[in-house]
C-alpha cells in the first residue's frame, strides 16, 4: 500500500445566499496515495471544482467549509488564507480550465514562472531563469530561451496551457490538481496536454487529481475514478472495474452516453431530466427522480455516503441488485433511430 | 512607436483646422464686440467705422479667418479689444490653472486610487460602504456652494482660530477616545482574521490611545499664548507684495491655493476612486488573478502586482482624458476664489463687456491642442501598460 498524500473526509461546502444555503458539496471522503490519477467526473455543477478549491482554499470567503482535508499530517480545512501560502503551488498546485485567462497578460511567460518560483524559494534571478527555462522545456515548449520573454497572447491556447502547467509543477507540488485542463482545447491539442500531463506524472511522481466531465479523457490517463453527483461521491473505484461494471445507475448511463463501436444507428444513453437543486437538499437519493430502477426505499433515505477505504464503493440502495445484473445497460430505455 | 507619433500628430493638423473653422464662425456671430462703442451717446460714425476696420469686422468672413489663422500658423495670437497682445495673458492665465488643477488632480488621483484599490479589496464592508457614501456625497455636491461653505468655515472660522487657537478638553478627549478606539477594533479584527497576532487589538489600541493624548497634550500647551496671521485666503491667486521673503511668499502661495484645491481635488477624487474600485473588482474575480493565488503569492502581492497592475489600464484612459481638458480650466471654482486662471479668462474674454474674438479663438485653440496632445498621449499609455497593444 503506498503512502496517502492527501486524505478528504466528510468534505462539505455551503453558500448561503439570499434565497437559502446552497449545499454545493455534502460529505466527501477520498484519499489520493503518491504517484496517482485520481478522475473526478460528473455533471456541471455536481461539485467537482468546489471540492477542489476547496482543497487549495480558493473559495469565495462567503463558503463555509467543514470536514477534513489533509496533506501529509498537516490539516488546511480552517486555516486563513495567509496560512495557507505555504501549500499552495508549493505542496498543491492546480491548473485551471481555460488557458486562454488563466496567466496575467501584461507580464512575460517567463516572469510570471520566475514569480512563481521565487515565491517558495530563496533563488538568484538568473538561477530561477534557468530552471524557468527548463520547465518550459519539460511541458514541451519548443525554443524555450526564445519564449522565455514572450507575453501570453503571443502563445496558442495549447501552448499556454502548457505554461499553466509549468508554473502549476514549479515547485515539484506533491499533488497537483488538473481541474478541466482540456475542456477549452480542440482534440489534437488534448491529447499532446495530455501526454504532457502523463510524462510529468512519469518523471516527477506528482499525484493528480483529474476534474472532467469527458470519460474518455480519463480512460487514458486514470487509475482510479470517483464519480459524482449533486454535491456527492455516487460511486468509485479502479477505473476497469467501474468502467467495466458500473454499479450506480447514473455511471451506467454516463458510460451508456459515450458512442461506441456498437452504438453505430442507434440514439446515446440519455438520463433525463436535470440534476436537483442544491438549496433544499431532501434526505433521498438524489438520483432517485432520472433513475429508472428507482423504487420507494430511494426516496424514503440517502444512500450512506462512499467510504473511501473502499475498493469499489456505491451510493445505491439497489447496487446488490444492480451488481448481479447481466445487460447493465439496458436499464437506460435506448430508442432507435428512425 | 516614432512613426505612431509622428501620424498622429499629422492628422492632428486636419482636426485642427476643422475645429477652428468651426470656432471661428461661431466666436465671431457670438457677439457684436462694438456693441457698448454703438451705444455710447456722442461717438461719431468715423470713430466706429475705424474701429471695424481695426478689427477687421468690415471684412467677409473667408478673409478674416484667413487673417486669423495666418497670424495664428505664424505663432501670433493677435491683440485683444484694448489693444493688447493676447499671448502674455493667456500664457500668465495657463501657469495659474496648471499650479492649482496640476495639484489638485496629484493629490486626487494619488488618494482616489489607494482608496479605490482598498474598497475594491474589501468589497462590502464597512469601509467600501463609507467611502462610497463620501465619494457620491462629493460628487453631488454643487460647486459654488460647495466653495462658499469652505470660505466659511474653511477660511473665516478658521482663521478665527488661527488668531487665538487653543483645543479645548472635550476635544482632546473625544479625539483621543475616537483615534484608540478605532485602532483598537482594526486590531481585533486582524486577529480574528489571524492576520496579526493575538493581543494585537489590545496592543494598537493602547499605543494609538497614548500617542495621540500626548499629541493632544502637547498641543494643548504649544497652542497656549499663541498667535497665527490669517493664512487661509478666499481670493487671488498670489501673495500681494512680492518683494517678501522667499518663505513668506511660498506660506502665501499655500494659503491662496489651498482652499480651491480642495474644491477641485473632492470633485476628481470622487470619480478616480470609484472607477478604480470597478476596475478592481473586475481584476480580483479574474482567472489570472485566481491563478496568482494558487501559485502561493502572498496577498500583497496578489493585489498590487496582479490586480492593481492590469486595473490600471481603464484607468490611464480615463486619467489621461481627464487631463487634457483640465487646461480649459475650472470655471465656476476659478470665478469663486477670483483665481486668475484658464476659466477667469475665457469668462472675460466672452463677456467682459462684449465679446473678445481673439481671446476667445486663443482659448478654445490651446484647450482643443491639448485635448488632441492628452489623446495621443492616453494611446501611448495604453501600449505602454498593456503589451497585447501595439502603436503601429
Amino acid at each position: 500500500m503506498t503512502e496517502t498524500l492527501l486524505q478528504v473526509r466528510d468534505l462539505a461546502v455551503d453558500f448561503p445566499t439570499d434565497d437559502g444555503v446552497v449545499r454545493a458539496v455534502r460529505g466527501v471522503s477520498f484519499d489520493l496515495r503518491r504517484g496517482e490519477v485520481l478522475g473526478i467526473v460528473g455533471e456541471s455543477g455536481c461539485g467537482k471544482s468546489v471540492t477542489n478549491l476547496a482543497i487549495m482554499g480558493l473559495l469565495p470567503k462567503t463558503a463555509q467549509v467543514s470536514g477534513s482535508v489533509r496533506i501529509g499530517m498537516e490539516e488546511i480545512v480552517g486555516r486563513y488564507p495567509n496560512e495557507m501560502r505555504d501549500i499552495r503551488g508549493k505542496r498543491i498546485a492546480m491548473i485551471f480550465q481555460d488557458p486562454m485567462t488563466s496567466l496575467n497578460p501584461v507580464y512575460t511567460v517567463g516572469w510570471q514562472l520566475v514569480e512563481t518560483i521565487r515565491a517558495h524559494r530563496k533563488t538568484k534571478k538568473a538561477e530561477a531563469r534557468s530552471r524557468a527555462v527548463d520547465l518550459l522545456r519539460l511541458v514541451g515548449i519548443p525554443n524555450p530561451e526564445d519564449r522565455f520573454d514572450s507575453y501570453p497572447h503571443e502563445f496558442s491556447g495549447g501552448m499556454r496551457q502548457r505554461v499553466v502547467i509549468a508554473m502549476a509543477i514549479a515547485n515539484d507540488p506533491e499533488v497537483l490538481i488538473a481541474d478541466e485542463p482540456t475542456t477549452a482545447l480542440d482534440v489534437t491539442v488534448q491529447a499532446q496536454i495530455l501526454d504532457t500531463l502523463q510524462r510529468i506524472r512519469r518523471e516527477t511522481g506528482t499525484a493528480i487529481i483529474f476534474i472532467t466531465h469527458d470519460l474518455g479523457v480519463l480512460a487514458g490517463i486514470a487509475d482510479r475514478l470517483l464519480v459524482m453527483y449533486a454535491g456527492r461521491v455516487v460511486e468509485s473505484g479502479g477505473i476497469e472495474e467501474v468502467f467495466d461494471d458500473p454499479q450506480m445507475p447514473y455511471t451506467i448511463g454516463l458510460l451508456g452516453a459515450i458512442p461506441g463501436e456498437d452504438s453505430h444507428g442507434r440514439r446515446l444513453n440519455q438520463i433525463k431530466g436535470a440534476p436537483p437543486s442544491l438549496m433544499r437538499v431532501q434526505d433521498a437519493c438524489q438520483f432517485a427522480p432520472r433513475c429508472p430502477l428507482a423504487v420507494a426505499a430511494c426516496t424514503a433515505s440517502e444512500p450512506a455516503p462512499v467510504a473511501p477505504s473502499m475498493i469499489h464503493g456505491v451510493a445505491c440502495h439497489r447496487a446488490a441488485e444492480i451488481a448481479a445484473m447481466s445487460d447493465k445497460r439496458s436499464i437506460f430505455q435506448r430508442e432507435e433511430v428512425v | 512607436m516614432t512613426a505612431f507619433i509622428i501620424r498622429r500628430l499629422l492628422i492632428a493638423v486636419p482636426v485642427l483646422f476643422l475645429a477652428s473653422v468651426f470656432t471661428f464662425f461661431l466666436v465671431i456671430n457670438s457677439g457684436d464686440p462694438l456693441e457698448n462703442l454703438r451705444a455710447k451717446p456722442g461717438i461719431s460714425p468715423q470713430v466706429i467705422k475705424n474701429e471695424e476696420v481695426r478689427l477687421g469686422l468690415d471684412k467677409p468672413f473667408v478673409e478674416r479667418y484667413t487673417n486669423w489663422a495666418g497670424d495664428f500658423v505664424r505663432g501670433d495670437l493677435g491683440t485683444d479689444m484694448k489693444n493688447r497682445p493676447v499671448w502674455p495673458q493667456l500664457w500668465s492665465a495657463i501657469k495659474y490653472t496648471l499650479r492649482l488643477v496640476l495639484i489638485a488632480e496629484l493629490i486626487a488621483i494619488s488618494i482616489g486610487l489607494m482608496i479605490g484599490i482598498v474598497s475594491g479589496v474589501r468589497q462590502y464592508s464597512g469601509f467600501d460602504y463609507s467611502t462610497t457614501f463620501v465619494s457620491f456625497l462629493f460628487f453631488s455636491l454643487p460647486v459654488f456652494w460647495f466653495a462658499n461653505l469652505l470660505k466659511v468655515f474653511g477660511a473665516i472660522k478658521f482663521n478665527d482660530w488661527l488668531e487665538n487657537p487653543g483645543i479645548s478638553l472635550a476635544f482632546a478627549v473625544v479625539i483621543t477616545a475616537f483615534l484608540g478606539g478605532s485602532f483598537y477594533l482594526i486590531g481585533r479584527k486582524r486577529e480574528r482574521l489571524r492576520l496579526a497576532k493575538p493581543g494585537a487589538g489590545l496592543k494598537w489600541g493602547g499605543v494609538s490611545l497614548g500617542v495621540t493624548a500626548l499629541v493632544m497634550l502637547s498641543a494643548f500647551f504649544y497652542f497656549k499664548n499663541r498667535e497665527y496671521g490669517r493664512f487661509v485666503k478666499t481670493l487671488g491667486s498670489e501673495p500681494r507684495d512680492l518683494s517678501d521673503s522667499f518663505a513668506s511668499r511660498l506660506w502665501s502661495y499655500v494659503g491662496h491655493g489651498v482652499l480651491p484645491v480642495i474644491v477641485l481635488f473632492t470633485i476628481s477624487y470622487a470619480g478616480y476612486s470609484r472607477y478604480m474600485r470597478a476596475s478592481m473588482l473586475e481584476q480580483l474575480s479574474a482567472d489570472h488573478v485566481r491563478t496568482a493565488r494558487a501559485k502561493g503569492l502572498s496577498e500583497t502581492r496578489v493585489i498590487m502586482r496582479h490586480a492593481f497592475r492590469n486595473a490600471l489600464i481603464p484607468i490611464a484612459t480615463i486619467a489621461t482624458l481627464s487631463w487634457g481638458g483640465l487646461i480649459a480650466g475650472a470655471v465656476i471654482t476659478e470665478r469663486v476664489f477670483a483665481w486668475n486662471g484658464m476659466g477667469d479668462f475665457f469668462l472675460d474674454s466672452l463677456s467682459n463687456p462684449t465679446p473678445d474674438p481673439n481671446r476667445l479663438l486663443a482659448f478654445v485653440m490651446i484647450t482643443a491642442t491639448f485635448t488632441i496632445l492628452f489623446n495621443i498621449v492616453a494611446d501611448i499609455i495604453y501600449a505602454v501598460l498593456d503589451p497585447r497593444i501595439r502603436l503601429g
